[in-house]
């Protein structure tokens, strides 16, 4: 217990202590009981002058027991703990949303292929060899509701004639009308893609060349 | 001359104010060392106080002891708007009065039940402690009081005016014409002198 400490516990007796001297005293009083000694010693001065009773450390011992008896007490109560744990988030795999994204462009692809290679020309030659009783072409892409026909213009054009007349859609049209039921299908893709939080596979249908770029 | 001194003095409820406001800071903290400082700094008052209402010592002394560990569950309700005495001391009189009432109602239940318990509830309130215990109270007081007065005599007025009168330092300084360190010196050395006096002739009285 050095005298400067006992110095500083006398200006904290008195009030008198800067805030440095009380933090540091106080620090001190944590690993010397002499010093708890001391400042009872001081106050016991204080209270002789002041006619009080002295009491010394019996009241500080007995208070000190009654709050360890409380807060073991209250630590020894069993509590229900109840610890809700953070959920658990699984980190977006990257291969897999590459793979995901790469079999939506594929199928896509292989729709397109399909409903270009495959259907049209079959639906365009028994157009072609029928044109007799046949109104409308019907076809449906994957994927797509809404049905488009290419209308086949029946009835006369020069006002007497009864025979019907097919004109026939060429294989541009066709490819033109595609192309445009494509750009909707995967517009409406994207759309659908960015409402369930996922990466539009629009631009890699794009460069696999079967869409023009949207405007 | 006066009315200069008196606009240079610092209030003294100021700073106490401000330094019983750090140790309940380092209470709230946690800190259960700065709450001994406080009891320590307190208790004989306190005492004092209580034992106006409850003149039983044994009495008294739990009261304190209640007092203090409210004191201490509640301390976080103390905004510092008051002196931290004046909180402690609303805290001792509501302690005290409901001990009264709690005994005046087992006198009463005891009154009913046994006749006889009047002179025991008389001894009760009459009861001031131990006869050993204020003895050595007494004696301790004596000896304190015998270590002041050999003090040299501006350590003893230091002293004096600093416990009896409750001036400030920088008051003792303008009282004593000296500067401020030198009146913080002269009370630590008065209190420092008595205490090595008094652990001499009562080793161990403070621990």
């Amino acid at each position: 217990m050095t005298e400067a400490l006992r110095n500083s516990l006398s200006a904290l007796v008195d009030q008198e202590a800067t805030e440095f001297e009380v933090r540091k005293t106080l620090d001190a009083v944590k690993g010397q009981a002499e010093l708890k000694s001391y400042w009872c010693g001081c106050q016991a001065i204080s209270g002789t002058l002041n006619g009080d009773d002295l009491l010394g450390m019996t009241l500080v011992n007995r208070v000190n027991s009654e709050l360890d008896e409380v807060s073991s007490a209250s630590a020894s109560t069993p509590k229900v703990n109840v610890k809700f744990l953070p959920a658990r988030e699984v980190p977006p795999s990257r291969f897999g949303t590459l793979i995901g994204q790469l079999a939506i462009a594929a199928s896509v692809a292989f729709a397109v292929v399909v409903g270009v290679k495959v259907i049209a020309p079959i639906e365009m030659q028994s157009v072609v060899s029928s044109n007799e009783s046949l109104e409308f072409i019907k076809f449906q892409l994957p994927g797509s509701k809404e049905k488009v026909s290419s209308q086949i213009v029946s009835g006369d054009f020069d006002g007497g004639s009864t025979r019907p007349m097919a004109r026939i859609l060429t294989e541009q049209d066709l490819k033109r009308m595609v192309s445009e039921r494509l750009s909707s299908y995967l517009v409406r893709h994207a759309e659908n893609t960015a409402v369930i939080g996922g990466t539009s596979v629009l631009p890699l249908a794009r460069i696999m060349g079967h869409d023009e770029p949207i405007q | 001359m006066v009315l200069q001194m008196a606009q240079s003095i610092t209030p003294i409820r100021e700073v106490e104010a401000d330094n019983d406001q750090i140790l309940v800071d380092r209470v709230r903290l946690g800190d259960r060392h700065a709450f001994d400082l406080l009891v320590l700094k307190h208790q004989s008052r306190l005492l004092t106080l209580v034992t106006r209402f409850i003149p039983n010592r044994s009495d008294a002394l739990d009261v304190l002891q209640d007092t203090f560990v409210k004191a201490y569950r509640s301390l976080h309700a103390f905004r510092g708007e008051s002196a931290f005495y004046s909180w402690l001391y609303r805290i001792a009189v509501n302690t005290a009065k409901n001990h009264i009432a709690i005994r005046r109602k087992e006198s009463r239940d005891i009154s009913v039940s046994d006749e006889a318990s009047d002179v025991e509830r008389f001894a009760v309130f009459q009861d001031t402690g131990s006869p050993d215990e204020e003895a050595g109270a007494d004696e301790l007081q004596m000896a304190i009081l015998d270590a002041i007065e050999r003090l040299p005599e501006d350590l003893q007025r230091a002293l004096t005016l600093r416990e009896l009168e409750g001036l400030s330092y920088h008051e003792i300084a303008l009282a004593m014409n000296c500067p401020i360190g030198t009146v913080r010196s002269r009370i630590f050395r008065a209190r420092d002198q008595v205490v090595q006096e008094i652990n001499e002739r009562f080793p161990g009285t403070f621990l």
